[in-house]
């Protein structure tokens, strides 16, 4: 391969590859006018194109064609001026209409229009913006001259397996690795000598803040110095690998791909419960190496995956990992709540797209990509996956106590204990006989007159007496005073007990549950125990027509979703009863959960079921959200216990559907008929279903009273036999542990998006059916109706065919190695992206990473190479030329230099002066409040100012109140993807160094150890611990005397050495690496 | 080192002219390295790679065109003042008070819509152009000769975040740089010991938090910098240590660092030029911040004197937003005092809400108006007042007014805007804008426009798009400008 000396880029020629992205036709879906504003001209320079004698399409071409003609000539159909387009050959060498000239006549540049267009001096093209550079216009020339041949976006090619390029025997003592000879032919390519090796406590500095976030141990560096071998470089590697540290650092550069944040910001900055244990969750991926793919699979369906057991507490970890999706922002009033969730979803598929993928995805979301593949069919098609599944929290059992328990219950409800049945003909006897006796008195001759136990009969007559059974609420008080009390021949006595049951039935009620049949209307969907016990799918209905979180036992936690269906009715309708303690309904529209925290505008969408276990009807209005997407929620997340009978939509908030109607046993009460009354409730009392239309449990107050049976010694008995089976399941329930709650993704229906036109929702096009980017996987499976499809979505994003995932991975873990990608634009791999330095080693590590997705191997690879250790020092042979061929050091003769991230300087800062708590994971430490932090939402108390000691990634990440220190030094707000911090220089950092308390209050501890450190027998070999703590190196014998002579010439010794250590921190090569 | 508080700040402005980015650095070079200066100003080091990128990523060689005004001001109204009540007069409204609202009502904050609320505050002319101003402005009304009242600005969002996001950064969301961040980020400081985009902090940080003053993508330097009415005025300036301690102490630092630069390294070197510079921050920023040297009246003038200890905070602000404002600070936000209920955001009790506001905020603003006007600084000084969105002109509850987005108005002066007009104009009742709309991103593209910048130009590469203050949207609104 022959790369021009004038090429100082070391990009070996892309694989030629002529086959076209076959998929055009996909994106011309049809859009007509936009009046969008282009993206401006002269804001788009991928890269200074070369003038080299070969040009290269993807090297030299795409850059111009994407930043000067797309715009107009590209994929997006809708802004395409004069129908032509230049994005692919075809429609840039044949006429744009017939009579016209093609764009490109290949091998003629004097007979392209496209040539003559932008080198016409009086109307060049393009129409606004700088002209094209006399460069550009050559470039172009000589490609057109060339045949003017395409080839396809290099990351949208299939990821090769380079050979690595062998070396001369003699340089081979320059190579470690494959990575060194990929690296040393693009050197030797311009003629650059790479620079040694480090110094070995350089190595040893660089190795630990890169693999985990810290300084080294001096004595580690004193030993590696001694015997810098290396098996000993490889022992390092590992140790530092192994070290829970690893996951600490790798997991907040992961962190900053998924804005992770633990409040929502906005007005009031609402927090994001149980965000940390997401965190904590990738902590442990890193430590565990977790093989990528899982880790990505995990993150998009964990809660649809065979679960991953935490092997500590038996839990599931896969589904911790779709936290993912839910670290967005979120207000808590949207006016347009479907813009509000549409607004949402594009941000989740923001960091979807740039975080796995490279792909600027959400750029679609309003017309088709202007310089990708990436049609807005395919963001709605994406967008479909996000509406079919629901934020929420799955609910772990640490140690399986729950499962246990359930098992248990299972157990003992199968076994027998149901009441012996008692003849309606011999209960409605006892009825009978207790009207007839009504006094206790007559009880006994009534009873052997009608041959009843006397006893039983006697029992009848207290208990029908007793206060709690003549309450309005009781099942039995029509009985009661109807029956018992023969108010049924008295007209003002029925009255108002029969219009309790008279209700008005609304014809225009749409039921989407009655739980009367033996499957749901609606799809539900399960998460915790409290509603199928042990398995996946829902409880079916009980006998009884409704459905009770209780089945098995009422402490039992559990959230059923329903599929997601269209608010086209003014008011939603519940029939419910529960005994609050976290018995609670919900309707979410649109993804609406802010109503959590504050419910304008969705006011009573989240409802406390407190009905002292009487039925209620619940009335939602929903007349602010008509014709918007929503489903229901049924919560049981406590000890109570909620039972819903049945839920409609109607345009009515009074009356009830007609499923809803009168208990039979009540109809001859209105004739005053008594025998038939009481055979009728009879009737009702012992039959198999146990229920009446109105969900009252008419046996249950019997049995409990001891009254169910044909005498005294069967009732006691059923009573018996009840009271020990609840007392058996209280030996088992009654232990039972909260389960624990982790923000998680919830499996709903599949929904299918409209394609917005323009990005408003408004203006509903076709639908797009749930599938990935059609540019990238062909043949996908149709998605499934039940479900969202997610796990399918994640296979299109792992297949071997997507050249995207690997490469983007790889790439980042160069760029966290070395400050700067192979490729620099780390979330972008499209047309504006920049080309990679070194495509064939991307490619070579993106192969190896795919074998088994270790990013422990992956990185052992990496920093076992010599490109790795080199010195940040040129040698002097080489300096001159390095500035004259490679400025930016692209080709990394030698090692950049770089600034220590926002965490490891303040880590550095704890671990120095010996503040450090290495305590891995667990809740945040509060935010520690200057008077500068202000606004809504401030919490009500500050935090340590030191945060406890703990590393940085543990303190709390509040949107509205980021840490100023780490802001400072370039942690970015949590909003997008941002796998390439900014690294700023600018005075305020000074400023944090120089005058922020924490700095001073370190520097103060670490001088009281260093004094308090009998091993140090002078200020000489306190000077020399502090320097080899703060920067590794070996310190001069100057510098030991610059800190002894400023130590000896104040009086205050602890004051004087608190200034050393605060002078160290404010030395540059504190947070720097060389 | 220069450690002379004395002489290390700059007290002259650059007034004439646009100022090229070479001429000022030969202005102000003294006692520093060429690289040290340009890493102060434009220090996304890692960045600058290419000639585009120079151009693309940090300060702009030059203005795109002939700058008009060099600093802007921005006076923002917590909450969203009412526009019937302030500057958009509508008597229809008053004429039907109490009756039902003919309008069809969109969906509002709190969906407690009621019938037609008449303003309770009169208006009359002020200056020689007659433009009507209520009596919650007198001082204001004054300067009506210098505004341009725009009656028909729209923003898309009427949830108070979103629309603050909106107006601070053209985006509902969080996570775009601020409209200072990006005027900084085009021309950067003109004074190297100050930020060049200040928030002053009346007591009320806008919804939505500090993020309304983020850099986000931009480089660190173009972040707002909040400076508080307090013995610290500005996080981390004020020296923790004696003078003597520190220059002691710093002397060791830089013994240390001038023997441990391992290789000539940009980024080191300018992290030290940064330190000087921070050195001297701890001087420049209380001196440039302290009102001693003010003489009595313009005291007065500002309402430093006054009964209402509200005006008393905002007239400091404003006083020293001209400060700011002559030592070369390029944006400046003022954010409103506390004035009990809650800022300019009037659900309920309009009329004590909406008073307590102004009577904190008008004298200030007249003052500052006729300050900037008497020392010729208003010619390159833009003066934005306004807020997220404006208010129903039909009530919540009794007598209040929910938020509305749908037509509201904002006024400019100074910085070459054509004052004494008004433009576009609400309906009759005052809901809606009909006549000339404008969106936020035509007052963030006007104002980009007025500093020397082509607001389709300043764009920053971040994830896979080139970034704007405007999007894609905005139009300059050239009929605004003289």
């Amino acid at each position: 391969m022959e790369v021009g000396r004038d090429q100082p880029r070391g990009i070996r020629r892309w694989a030629p590859a002529l086959t076209l992205l076959g998929t055009a036709s996909v994106w011309a879906s049809g859009f007509t006018q936009s009046d969008e504003a282009p993206v401006p001209d002269d804001a788009i320079h991928a890269g200074v194109p070369s003038a080299s004698d070969t040009v290269d399409f993807n090297r030299d071409v795409r850059p111009i064609l994407v930043a000067r003609c797309f715009v107009c000539h590209g994929p997006d159909e809708s802004t395409r001026k004069r129908g032509l387009r230049l994005d692919l050959r075809d429609g840039a060498i044949a006429p744009a209409k017939p009579g016209r000239d093609p764009a490109i006549v290949p091998g003629d540049a004097e007979r392209s229009l496209l040539i003559e267009r932008i080198t016409d001096h009086l109307d060049p093209m393009p129409p606004s913006g700088e002209p094209l550079t006399a460069a550009e216009i050559e470039t172009l020339r000589r490609w057109v001259d060339d045949g003017a041949e395409y080839a396809g976006h290099w990351s949208w090619e299939p990821v090769g397996d380079p050979s690595p390029p062998s070396i001369a025997p003699e340089r081979q003592r320059l190579i470690r690795t494959d990575i060194d000879r990929f690296i040393l032919s693009g050197l030797e390519s311009v003629g650059l000598e790479p620079a040694k090796d480090a110094t070995p406590d350089r190595q040893v500095r660089r190795l630990s803040y890169d693999l985990v976030g810290l300084p080294p141990d001096p004595t580690i560096v004193a030993a590696f110095e001694a015997d810098p071998s290396e098996a000993h470089w490889e022992r390092l590697v590992e140790m530092y690998l192994a070290s829970p540290g690893f996951g600490e650092r790798w997991g907040r550069h992961w962190l900053d791909l998924v804005r992770y944040a633990e409040t929502c910001g906005h007005e009031f900055d609402y927090p994001i419960r149980e965000a940390w244990r997401y965190r904590d969750w990738v902590i442990r991926a890193f430590n565990d190496d977790l093989p990528y793919d899982r880790f990505i699979r995990e993150q998009i369906a964990g809660d649809l995956l065979e679960p991953r057991i935490n092997p500590t507490d038996g839990t599931n970890e896969s589904v911790v990992g779709t936290g993912f999706w839910y670290f967005h922002q979120a207000v808590h009033a949207p006016t347009d709540v479907t813009q509000d969730q549409s607004d949402r979803i594009a941000n989740q598929l923001e960091v979807l797209g740039q975080g796995f993928l490279g792909l600027t995805v959400a750029c679609a979301r309003c017309h088709d990509h202007k310089f990708d593949a990436i049609s807005t069919r395919d963001y709605y098609a994406l967008s479909g996956y996000v509406q079919s599944m629901h934020q929420g929290y799955a609910y772990q059992d640490p140690g399986g106590v729950i499962r246990a328990a359930v098992a248990r219950l299972a157990e003992d409800r199968s076994a027998p204990n149901e009441p012996d049945h008692v003849e309606p003909a011999m209960l409605a006897s006892y009825l009978n006989a207790v009207e007839d006796a009504q006094e206790l008195e007559f009880a006994s001759s009534i009873a052997i007159e009608q041959g009843l136990d006397p006893k039983l009969l006697a029992r009848w007559i207290a208990v029908l007496q007793e206060d709690a059974w003549q309450t309005p609420e009781h099942p039995w008080h029509p009985w009661v005073v109807l029956g018992f009390q023969q108010g049924i021949s008295s007209e003002d006595v029925r009255t108002p007990i029969l219009a309790k049951f008279d209700r008005e039935i609304d014809e225009s009620a749409t039921v989407l549950e009655s739980f009367d049949r033996s499957t749901p209307d609606l799809r539900w969907y399960p998460t915790g125990w409290a509603w199928n016990g042990h398995g996946a799918e829902p409880a079916s209905p009980t006998e009884s027509g409704t459905l009770t979180s209780d089945s098995l036992e009422s402490r039992l936690q559990g959230t059923l979703r329903s599929e997601t269906f269209t608010l086209d009715q003014r008011f939603l309708h519940w029939r419910v009863r529960g005994t609050g303690e976290g018995a609670r309904i919900r309707l979410v529209v649109e993804g609406m959960m802010m109503d959590e925290f504050n419910a304008l505008l969705f006011a009573g969408y989240r409802q406390d079921v407190a009905t002292e276990d009487r039925w209620r009807h619940v009335v939602m209005d929903t007349r602010l959200q008509p014709g918007c997407r929503a489903h229901l929620e049924l919560i049981d997340d406590g000890p109570g216990r909620l039972e819903v009978d049945a839920i409609w939509m109607s345009d009515h908030a009074g009356r009830v559907p007609s499923i809803i109607d009168r208990p039979e046993w009540i109809d001859p009460a209105r004739d005053g008929d008594r025998d038939q009354f009481t055979l009728e409730f009879a009737l009702a009392t012992s039959a198999k279903t146990n229920r009446q239309v109105n969900g009252i449990a008419l046996r249950e107050p019997l049995i409990a009273a001891g009254l169910w049976g044909t005498d005294l010694v069967a009732a006691d008995a059923a009573r018996d036999r009840r009271i020990h089976a609840t007392e058996t399941r209280r030996e088992i329930a009654d232990p039972l542990p909260n389960p624990r709650r982790v923000l998680a993704a919830n499996e709903g229906s599949g929904v299918d998006q409209p394609i917005y036109v323009r990005g408003g929702h408004r203006a509903p096009g076709e639908i797009a059916t749930r599938s990935f980017i059609d540019s990238i996987a062909n043949d996908q499976p149709s998605p499934p109706a039940d479900g969202s499809g997610r796990i399918q979505l994640a296979d299109a994003i792992l297949d071997a065919s997507n050249p995207l995932t690997a490469r983007v991975m790889a790439n980042r873990v160069w760029h966290h190695l070395f400050g700067r990608g192979l490729v620099t634009t780390t979330d972008d791999f499209g047309g504006l992206g920049t080309m990679p330095s070194h495509p064939a080693l991307l490619d070579h590590l993106a192969t190896q990473f795919q074998t088994e997705w270790s990013i422990k191997n992956l990185i052992r690879s990496i920093v076992m190479s010599s490109v790795y250790r080199r010195s940040s020092m040129a040698t002097p042979e080489t300096a001159a030329r390095l500035l004259a061929v490679d400025p930016q050091n692209e080709l990394l003769a030698i090692a950049p230099i770089r600034r220590l991230q926002a965490e490891a300087i303040r880590d550095a800062l704890l671990a120095v002066s010996g503040r450090l708590d290495d305590q891995v994971g667990g809740p945040p430490v509060a935010t520690h409040l200057t008077p500068f932090m202000t606004g809504r939402g401030r919490p009500g108390g500050s935090g340590p100012m030191d945060g406890g000691g703990r590393r940085s990634l543990y303190l709390e990440v509040r949107r509205n109140f980021p840490d100023p220190m780490l802001t400072a030094f370039d942690q970015p707000p949590p909003s997008t993807t941002v796998g390439n911090r900014n690294v700023s220089n600018v005075p305020a950092q000074s400023l944090v160094l120089l005058n922020d308390p924490l700095v001073h209050e370190l520097a103060g501890i670490w001088a009281a150890r260093i004094l308090d450190d009998s091993s140090l027998v002078d200020d000489r070999s306190r000077a020399d611990q502090m320097w080899r703590a703060a920067f590794t190196v070996e310190p001069s014998e100057e510098d030991l005397d610059d800190i002894v002579a400023f130590v000896t010439a104040g009086d205050d010794q602890r004051e004087r050495w608190a200034d050393v250590g605060h002078a160290l921190f404010n030395t540059k090569a504190f947070i720097y690496l060389d | 080192m220069n450690t002379d508080p004395q002489t290390s700040h700059h007290c002259g402005r650059f007034i004439a002219g646009p100022t090229s980015r070479r001429q000022m650095l030969r202005q102000v070079a003294g006692g520093f390295g060429l690289a040290a200066f340009s890493a102060l100003l434009h220090e996304d080091s890692v960045a600058a790679a290419s000639p585009y990128r120079i151009a693309r990523d940090g300060m702009l060689p030059e203005p795109h065109h002939a700058p008009k005004a060099n600093s802007v001001i921005f006076l923002y109204m917590d909450g969203g003042p009412g526009q019937m009540d302030t500057f958009d007069p509508k008597p229809v409204l008053t004429d039907h008070h109490g009756q039902p609202f003919p309008m069809k009502k969109e969906v509002t904050q709190f969906d407690s819509n009621g019938n037609c609320l008449g303003t309770p505050w009169k208006f009359s002319p002020g200056g020689t152009c007659g433009t009507p101003v209520s009596d919650l402005f007198p001082h204001v009304r004054e300067m009506a000769d210098e505004l341009l009242v725009v009656r028909s600005m729209t923003s898309p969002f009427n949830e108070h975040t979103n629309a603050n996001y909106f107006l601070h950064t053209g985006l509902g969301l969080a996570g775009r740089p601020s409209m200072g961040a990006w005027a900084t980020y085009g021309l950067g400081s003109e004074n190297r010991n100050l930020p060049g985009f200040v928030v002053l902090d009346g007591g009320l940080t806008p919804p939505g938090g500090l993020q309304c003053f983020g850099n986000s993508f931009l480089p660190a330097t173009n972040q707002g910098s909040v400076l508080r009415p307090a013995e610290e005025v500005l996080a981390n300036v004020k020296p923790r240590d004696d003078v003597d301690r520190q220059r002691r102490k710093l002397t060791l630092v830089e013994a240390l660092d001038r023997r441990n630069r391992t290789a000539s390294n940009d980024q080191i070197e300018s992290a030290i030029r940064n330190q000087e510079l921070a050195f001297r921050m701890q001087f420049s920023v209380p001196e440039a911040t302290s009102i001693d040297g003010e003489s009595e009246s313009t005291r007065r003038m500002y309402g430093l004197d006054a009964e209402y200890e509200q005006t008393k905070i905002f007239g400091r602000e404003c006083l020293l937003a001209r400060r700011l404002v002559e030592r070369g600070v390029r944006f400046i936000e003022c954010t409103c005092p506390q004035v009990g209920a809650d800022r300019w955001d009037q659900h309920g009790k309009l009329k004590e809400g909406h008073e307590n506001n102004a009577r904190a905020v008008d004298q200030p603003i007249g003052a500052l108006l006729k300050d900037l006007k008497q020392r010729g600084l208003l010619e390159t000084t833009l003066v934005i007042w306004g807020a997220e969105f404006g208010r129903t002109p039909f009530s919540q509850g009794a007598d209040g007014r929910d938020h509305n987005q749908y037509g509201f108005s904002m006024w400019l002066a100074g910085g070459g805007i054509a004052g004494g007009r008004t433009y576009g104009a609400t309906d009759e009742y005052g809901y809606k804008a009909v006549d000339q709309p404008v969106e936020i991103h035509d007052l963030h593209a006007t104002m980009l426009h007025l500093l020397g910048i082509d607001h389709e130009r300043l764009t920053k590469r971040f994830g896979g798009r080139d970034m704007r203050l405007t999007d894609v949207h905005g139009k300059v609104m050239h009929d605004w400008i003289a």
